[in-house]
């Protein structure tokens, strides 16, 4: 028997919400191997890292705070608003970070943890709470 | 409540998109200093799945595709893509430690070791990877969807 829609949606939220936490629950801990694996998808500069109990996160600032986005939209539920108006809430939420690179990049200021740590938690939770929206939807259908 | 419908069972349909996906992502994530842009919210991963999603529309003209089978399509291109890219990562590896073994052929036996190690982890990176990649993967395929080919959505 096959799978049920909602165990679908279900499944995903665990994989994204297990991803997200994942770098979180590592804070403080070395793992060589994790270091590994997200370096492939962070440059982990130390300067542009925080550094929890003496050891370095195994993301940057700004993917630590994608984490923890893609954590909390995954615990969240997504209204039918958020379905509706997807490209907006990208474009909202990519901004703030958006703005955070260029103005840090082109050296108007230096790199600041808390600037990182928001802009990256608005875009991991708004694209989180997008596309569960749109599995929510999908999922409605065979209630329905 | 229903199970999938019959159309959602049908994934097979998306194979050999999927594995276009897989190697466009993998490859691109495997390549040293290519492998940069996925620093940007895993884009290289992202953009290869809906890269790929998109040549699959484009040769099925009269298919719609769910939202159920966009994340799937993502997780499996994306799990394929963190494999390929952790084998690639796993022979550069390979390769610059034995270059280096042949160029310190007087170094210390712990620092060989320590080659041979670093090596041998990339063979663990893999499965891993192919978690991380999926999870990202699901997310391209969802996003993908919801931005890109609204009007080819089932539901």
């Amino acid at each position: 028997m096959g799978w049920t829609r909602p165990r679908w949606v279900l499944a995903f939220r665990i994989l994204l919400g297990g991803t997200g936490l994942l770098p979180w629950l590592m804070a403080g801990h070395r793992s060589v191997l994790l270091e590994a694996v997200f370096g492939s998808t962070c440059h982990r500069m130390p300067e542009r890292s925080l550094v929890l109990g003496g050891v370095q996160m195994l993301v940057c600032s700004r993917c630590a705070g994608i984490y923890l986005g893609l954590l909390m939209g995954a615990l969240m539920p997504a209204g039918r608003w958020v379905a509706q108006h997807s490209r907006l809430v990208v474009a909202a939420v990519a901004m703030p970070m958006l703005l955070d690179v260029a103005t840090q990049d082109l050296g108007f200021r230096p790199s600041w943890h808390p600037a990182r740590l928001a802009t990256g938690w608005l875009l991991g939770l708004g694209l989180a709470l997008v596309a569960l929206a749109h599995l929510r939807l999908w999922a409605d259908e065979s209630i329905r | 409540m229903e199970p999938a419908t019959t159309q959602d069972q049908a994934f097979g349909r998306f194979g050999k998109y999927i594995l276009i996906g897989a190697l466009i992502s993998g490859v691109a994530s495997g390549i040293p200093l290519i492998n940069l842009l996925n620093c940007c919210f895993c884009l290289l991963n992202m953009a290869g799945i809906i890269l790929a999603l998109s040549l699959y529309l484009k040769s099925a003209p009269g298919d719609m595709v769910s939202m159920g089978e966009a994340a799937g399509f993502g997780a499996a291109a994306g799990a394929g893509a963190g494999v390929l890219a952790g084998l690639i990562g796993f022979l550069t590896s390979r390769l610059v430690a034995s270059a280096l073994a042949s160029v310190l052929t007087n170094a210390p036996a712990q620092l060989k070791s320590q080659l041979a190690a670093s090596s041998a982890l990339g063979l663990l990176v893999i499965p891993v990877n192919a978690v991380l990649y999926a999870a990202f993967g699901a997310l391209g395929g969802v996003l993908g969807m919801a931005l890109f080919f609204k009007d080819r959505k089932r539901g």
